[in-house]
């Protein structure tokens, strides 16, 4: 009898848990996360100013979104976008802004990745 | 001689949750590598283990919470709360308790990385702590520390790590009824190999597939061993992780291969455990 209520009040407990941990990952998929896939991609936004730069040590898709969240606090950059398979991040700048490459360059190694060559 | 026996099992019982706390580690893939600054870790998971033996039963469900956060691009702080819940039965009747276990923090440090076009590889040591915060079920009611050294290596697709770590149980010597499980010491390898879901690079699959060892040295009641507990477990551990730019799900088995346990102990058991990390 203790033993089957206690089974019952460990289910409800374990159903509680679920449906709570599903309305966070919800909350959270929602609100919290940037995905890295915003805006327009890069090389198609006309009359504003297109990188792109190498980057190494970018293994999975879960390390470029660290890399794109440093480049889009930079108040000259519109948009940033990282690809761990092409080994590249393509920035986007402001109309009329201005940028130094050893800022991108910097901001790579706070990633903890590696510059490689601007190649546009 | 029954009570003998009445006592190892109170042992065992006290100290296995409180084991299954201290060891219970998440998916070891690229604990090698810090994240990059002012980024941001949340992990959640759930975790299940069972031990019985002819005369009690336990199953425990934890919860452990992690927010893990890069303050610097070579320094990383990781919190831990642990929600617990354990049954008990003995003697034909069960006991349920639910509560908050001890609050763990860990700083890892970034020893040494080195990104190239065709591989990465990186070192990182750990340095972490204990409070006895937790309730009473729960809590080991003592300081401990603990150190840690991670090493990751991938190339291409596939991805290898090592991970060794040492546990000071107790450091404080300011123990619960005398009774401090031992120090541990652990040793991690996994291996996993990235599929591209699609080809695109928003999304990937990582089988994995972990090695754990754990060395536990038998626990300590005023000073002296106690009978009957540590020993050493070898976990051969399948697993899987789903990763999007912001979201990775994991899910792992530790199923025991091999054991030597210190006098008479119920026989290691698989432990389940399934986990959402968010990247902002």
């Amino acid at each position: 009898m203790g033993s089957g209520v206690a089974m019952k009040v460990e289910t409800y407990a374990v159903r509680r848990f679920a449906l709570l941990l599903v309305l966070c990952v919800m909350l959270l998929s929602e609100f919290g996360c940037s995905t890295g896939r915003s805006g327009a991609p890069a090389h198609t936004t006309e009359g504003l100013e297109v990188r792109a730069y190498e980057v190494f040590g970018m293994g999975c898709p879960g390390c470029h979104g660290g890399l794109e969240k440093l480049l889009n606090e930079i108040p000259a950059v519109e948009t940033s976008e990282a690809n761990w398979k092409e080994k590249h991040v393509v920035v986007t700048l402001k109309p009329g802004a201005e940028l130094e490459d050893e800022v991108i360059f910097d901001l790579i190694r706070r990633a903890n990745f590696t510059p490689g060559e601007r190649l546009r | 001689m029954r009570h003998l026996q009445l006592i190892t099992v109170a042992i065992i019982t006290c100290l296995s949750p409180l084991a299954g706390i201290s060891h219970a580690g998440g998916i070891s893939v690229d604990a090698g590598l810090t994240p990059a600054e002012n980024r941001w870790i949340l992990r959640a998971q759930a975790r299940y283990m069972q031990r019985s033996d002819e005369m009690s039963e336990m199953t425990m469900y934890m919860f452990p919470v992690v927010l893990a956060y890069g303050v610097r691009s070579d320094l990383t702080l990781m919190v831990r709360q642990i929600i617990a819940r354990r049954s008990m039965t003995m003697g034909g009747s069960t006991e349920t308790k639910s509560g908050l276990a001890d609050f763990f923090a860990l700083v890892k440090y970034k020893a040494y990385r080195r990104n190239t076009r065709h591989h990465t590889f990186g070192i990182a040591p750990t340095l972490a702590f204990e409070m006895p915060t937790g309730g009473d079920t729960f809590s080991s009611d003592t300081w401990d520390l603990a150190g840690g050294l991670f090493f990751s290596w991938r190339s291409g697709p596939w991805a290898s790590d090592v991970n060794m770590a040492y546990r000071w149980n107790g450091v404080d010597d300011r123990d619960k009824d005398g009774l401090v499980p031992g120090d541990v010491s652990s040793l991690d390898a996994a291996f996993s190999y990235q599929y591209s879901i699609g080809g695109s690079a928003y999304s990937s699959l990582f089988p994995v597939l972990e090695l754990n060892y754990e060395d536990a040295r038998a626990a300590r009641l005023d000073g002296d061993d106690v009978d009957n507990t540590g020993g050493a477990v070898l976990y051969v551990s399948p697993g899987i992780k789903y990763t999007t730019a912001s979201v990775i799900l994991e899910g792992l088995v530790r199923i025991p291969a091999s054991w030597e346990q210190n006098g008479t102990q119920p026989d290691p058991d698989p432990k389940v455990l399934a986990g959402i990390r968010f990247l902002f």
